[in-house]
């Protein structure tokens, strides 16, 4: 079973994700919820995170930074991470990729576009963890 | 607040539309509902500003039982959900609805940046919107409405 972060100020936004992505394949998954980047990466420390979504505006800890935090630690690096912003900016996307997004996303994200992403990501089918 | 050129009244229902079968399996159709909301009646708002490629402000304003029945059916409980997420629950809408928007007007050949919602449970004068400027539309009976401010402007970028 996959372990999927998902990490946003908006509750609402968090049990869209959760929607989205049980839609896009991954019903069996253990959805965990983080309201800022300090909280998603204290859950992220606790290991066996198999994906992380977050948002970019968030209050306390921001997506930017949190994906600064990821890439600066050698237990996390490796973490499959969607960025999820409320720009069309490629500029902007293409900084977040530098910063360790292995998918930028720009809302409205529907389950195709992340069925596809997850596609990607979890080439072997998302339903079992390596 | 210039009225919309008509063609945007077009893309405006698409990103409504889009945005609310999306996120909750409702169509909702457009109505004339001139005079919504009524004076002192209490509505839950959106306001989302866009600050680029030009100034301008998406907001959406919904009565609270329209607000409730989306948490119901996003989050498939009944029971009351209080304020914060009736505002909360406007605040995601309107953010993706601004971006099916812009998405939808600038044909992703300029990038588009919007700042976060602000939300509260207010009437329309604490709002200052002009109620004739506001596009209507109903879910179940429940009317509800948008008011988009500088898309003329931002069309043109």
């Amino acid at each position: 079973m996959k372990r999927i972060l998902i990490a946003d100020d908006s509750a609402t936004a968090r049990m869209f994700l959760r929607k989205c992505l049980e839609i896009a394949g991954l019903r069996e998954a253990e959805f965990l919820e983080a309201e800022n980047g300090e909280k998603a990466l204290a859950i992220l420390r606790e290991g066996g995170t198999d994906l992380l979504l977050t948002d970019m505006v968030m209050p306390v800890m921001d997506g930017a930074e949190l994906l600064r935090r990821i890439s600066a630690s050698p237990k996390l690096s490796g973490l499959p991470i969607i960025a999820v912003t409320s720009t069309s900016n490629p500029a902007k996307a293409k900084e977040l990729v530098e910063l360790g997004a292995l998918e930028v996303m720009a809302k409205p994200i529907s389950p195709a576009l992340m069925a596809a992403a997850l596609r990607k990501i979890f080439p072997e089918g998302g339903k079992e963890t390596p | 607040m210039s009225p919309l050129p008509a063609n945007l009244h077009q893309v405006i229902q698409m990103a409504v539309g889009g945005t609310l079968e999306n996120l909750a399996f409702v169509e909702p159709l457009p109505v004339d509902c001139a005079g919504q909301p009524a004076e002192g009646e209490q509505w839950i708002w959106a306001a989302i500003g866009i600050t680029a490629p030009a100034p301008g402000r998406f907001v959406l304003g919904m009565p609270k039982p329209l607000a409730q029945m989306l948490i119901s059916l996003l989050y498939g409980t009944d029971s009351p959900p209080g304020e914060s997420i009736e505002l909360d629950v406007a605040s995601e809408a309107a953010n993706v609805m601004a971006g099916r928007l812009l998405s939808a007007m600038l044909k992703g050949n300029v990038s588009f940046q919007l700042s976060t919602p602000d939300t509260k449970c207010a009437t329309i004068s604490d709002i200052k919107l002009n109620r004739d400027d506001g596009l209507f539309y109903q879910v179940d009976d429940i009317t509800f409405g948008v008011w988009a401010e500088g898309l003329d402007v931002i069309i043109q970028a």
